[in-house]
């Protein structure tokens, strides 16, 4: 059956990471392929932050490029990163707790990067309205 | 879905196939971007660089297995999620590079 038992802690079982299929039973196959899906989404918000940041300083050779649109986008490949590490962490947490049977744990980054697109928008949206109306004087 | 369906899990198993090709098509045609970003900036160095993660993901993508039904009870995805995301971490580092080489030349 799918949701084959291998017991407790079964000592064979040679998948890495050990500190995911030490513990626990194996989870229904279904569970885990979404959990593996959603690290996958995870990753791919990573890079699209990280393509993100080189696509504003791509930006620079349009002209005077503000040096705030470069920390901007520094940061963004900076989060990238980030976010791409927190999806192995979060694929390792909620593995884990599948395989105990026990709540998922919520996905603590989320408010997080949703605050930091939007304080960026907006910033790159200030940034973009003031050049606008210096253009226009 | 019935239980009694042998096809019932292929639909799992073939999403996330599929994602796995995304995930891996956007690592290669983003280090690509990079790549071209930095020779487009006057950064051969970096973009050096950027060619050669390009390259690595080209690879990871090519051996990164189709999940395959018949193995999904002892699925292990640990290693390919971890070089996926050491291809992400040295795409941000080739990033960074190319900001602060691009910041220099301000």
């Amino acid at each position: 059956m799918w949701a084959r038992r291998y017991g407790v802690g079964v000592p064979d079982d040679q998948r890495r990471a050990r500190s995911v299929y030490s513990v626990g039973d194996e989870p229904e196959v279904q569970a885990s392929l979404a959990n593996e899906r959603t690290a996958l989404s995870w990753i791919r918000t990573g890079m699209t932050l990280i393509a993100g940041g080189v696509a504003l300083a791509t930006l620079s050779t349009f002209g005077e490029v503000p040096l705030v649109i470069l920390a901007i986008a520094g940061l963004a490949s900076l989060g990238g990163v980030a976010v791409g590490m927190w999806a192995l962490i979060s694929w390792r947490r909620t593995e884990r707790a599948l395989r105990r049977g026990q709540p998922l744990p919520p996905p603590s980054v989320l408010p997080w990067l949703v605050a930091g697109v939007v304080v960026v928008g907006l910033l790159l949206a200030g940034v973009t309205a003031f050049q606008a109306i210096e253009l226009t004087r | 879905m019935s239980a009694a369906n042998p096809d019932t899990h292929r639909a799992p198993a073939d999403r996330t196939t599929l994602s796995w090709q995304r995930t891996v098509m956007h690592s290669v045609i983003f280090t690509l971007a990079g790549a071209f970003a930095a020779i487009y900036l006057g950064e051969p160095a970096v973009g050096v660089l950027a060619a050669l993660l390009a390259a690595f993901a080209i690879t990871v993508g090519a051996t990164t297995p189709r999940v395959k039904r018949s193995d999904l009870d002892q699925r292990d995805p640990w290693a390919l999620m971890l070089r996926t995301a050491l291809v992400l971490a040295a795409s941000g580092v080739v990033a960074v590079m190319l900001v602060v080489a691009v910041a220099l030349e301000l």
